[in-house]
Parts: C-alpha cells; structure tokens; sequence
C-alpha cells in the first residue's frame, strides 16, 4: 500500500496547506515551514511514517512524523511533524498535532518507504 | 606458596579483567562516536545503510542513518535522564555535535538543540562555558542554540532577556570580551 501526502506552499508568507485522503481518513489543513531555507519543490518518494525519538509529542511520548530522504531534500532529518506555527520548525513541515496523528495513524507499516509527498509552491 | 600466588593471580585476573573489557567497550564505542561524527561532518555516507527496495532498486537508507545520528544526540545530551549533568567530555562531544548539526543543516536534530540547550547550560554552566572557552569554534553554533530557545515553539520568549541580563557576566568571565560578544550577538 502507497500513500501520497500534497504540500502547496506560499513562499512569501511561510504557510501553505496539506491535503491528504486514505479511505475514510481525509485530512486538509495549514501548515507552516522554515522561509529561510525551504526544500525544493518536488515529488519526494521512499518517505516513511516513523516516531522521532529526541522530541516529545503533547502526551510526552515519542513525537510522530514523516520522514523524508536527504538525499532528495539535499538536507538533513527533514520532516512533516506536529507544530503550530513556523516557531516549531527549523526546516521541517509543521502541521497541528491532532491531523498530524490522523494521517501518521493511517499509514501502515511505519518505517517502509511507502509514502510520496508532493511539495508543490502556489 | 606457588600454589597462594596462582590463586592470588587468578582471582586478580578475574576481577580486573571486567574492568578492562569495560574500558575497551568504551574506547571501541568512542572511537565509533567519533568516526560517526566526522562522518557526518564530510558527508561520508555508511554504506551498511544502502538497501533495495521490493522491486530491486537500489536506495540510500537515510533513515537509519538519521536514527542512528539521532542515537547519539540522545545518549549526550542525556535526553532521556532527569539528570542533566554531563561530564567535559560528553559536553564536547554535544556542542560539537551542534556545531556538525548546524553546518549541515540537519533540521530535526536543530530543532532538537533549540529545545534542549538550554537546559544543559542551566544544569551545566562551568562546564559548558569552559568547553567554549577551550574550543572557540563551537562558539557561534551553541549560542545559537541557546538563543533559539527562546520563542521556539512558541515558548519562553519573554526569558531572554533576563537569561542574558542574569548570565552575561559569566558569559565574558569564561570567554573574555571579544569571544562573548560573538555569542551575546546571537541573542539580539
């Protein structure tokens, strides 16, 4: 099974949205990225839903997130991860933690390469 | 007699040789810490990370190899542990860690160091400013973390100014003049 989240980006203001629909589960929401250095625009493939274990989500458990390969973003530890605002990101997507988990809940397995992410600018 | 000193041998032997193979774990396992570091510094990918996928293609598990850089930021900066003390030698290998992590832009593990930074420094300021004293070049990169701190995530933005009020005399006690200024820039 693959999975395909979208990101349209306003590069002038640090927001964009992202949309993302797997059977009963849609989610369409804001989000918000680093302006200094965003990744480039792109269809990121091989990403994968995964925990990271050196930050906390609200509960203190291990932060939820999509990961997404270096070697395309041409950063390091790039992620889609909880956050409400461009304050909770130093190059990573944010979005509110309650979506967040709503799509982290619907990808299966976890750690697998099974998701596309498609960066696009407005 | 013979017989006393064999025995006195053996049972030395056997309660020093735990001792040493601990201590060889230890060097092993530093000298891994370090290889990884300045892998990550020159970008030299581990090629035990490089996999197929189902279909044969052949990719770069940046994952594991995320996870594993991930690992060890955990183990230094004790992110797991109430107790934030760290020793001089766990302080320089985590600023120089944050210093690796700030060249290359490793947006995650950054977002790691603004959260956590500064609370190593409130549980470990003689060591962290004598480190920076020490190794001036870690100097830009930990105070921008410890700068970052406030307002990430929406949070204690109204703390730095007293942070600075209350530690800029220290601050130019361990670092002299010019090289506290360098990092008190960062906080404006």
């Amino acid at each position: 099974m693959s999975y395909l989240i979208e990101v349209e980006r306003n590069l002038s203001t640090g927001k964009g949205k992202l949309t993302y629909t797997q059977g009963t589960v849609s989610v369409s929401t804001d989000c918000w990225f680093e302006l200094a250095n965003p990744i480039p625009a792109r269809k990121y493939t091989l990403c994968s839903a995964t925990v990271m274990n050196s930050k906390k989500n609200s509960t203190g458990g291990k932060r939820e997130g999509i990961y997404l390969p270096d070697d395309q973003t041409g950063r390091g530890g790039i992620f889609i991860h909880m956050g409400r605002n461009s304050s909770w990101s130093d190059g990573c997507i944010v979005i509110v933690e309650q979506e967040m988990l709503k799509i982290w809940n619907s990808i299966n397995p976890k750690d697998s390469f099974n998701v596309s992410i498609d960066v696009k600018n407005k | 007699m013979k017989r006393i000193y064999g025995l006195l041998i053996i049972m030395l032997a056997s309660f020093s040789m735990p001792v040493i193979a601990d201590r060889d774990q230890q060097s092993q396992e530093k000298q891994q810490d370090a290889t990884l570091m300045l892998n990550r510094l020159l970008h030299i990918k581990n090629e035990k990370y490089r996999q197929k996928t189902d279909d044969g293609k052949s990719f770069y598990n940046s994952l594991l190899a995320f996870k594993e850089w991930e690992n060890l930021y955990i183990k230094y900066s004790k992110f797991e542990s109430e107790d934030k003390k760290l020793t001089k030698s766990e302080m320089k290998n985590l600023l120089f860690m944050g210093y690796i992590v700030r060249l290359n832009r490793n947006a995650a593990i950054s977002e790691s160091f603004s959260s956590d930074l500064l609370v190593i420094y409130n549980a470990n300021k003689d060591s962290m400013l004598s480190t920076l004293s020490e190794v001036n070049f870690l100097i830009p990169s930990s105070c921008h973390y410890l700068n970052n701190y406030f307002g990430f995530e929406g949070e204690n933005g109204d703390k730095k100014e007293p942070f600075v009020k209350d530690n800029k005399a220290m601050f130019i006690k361990y670092l002299g003049e010019k090289q506290s200024k360098t990092c008190l820039d960062l906080f404006k």
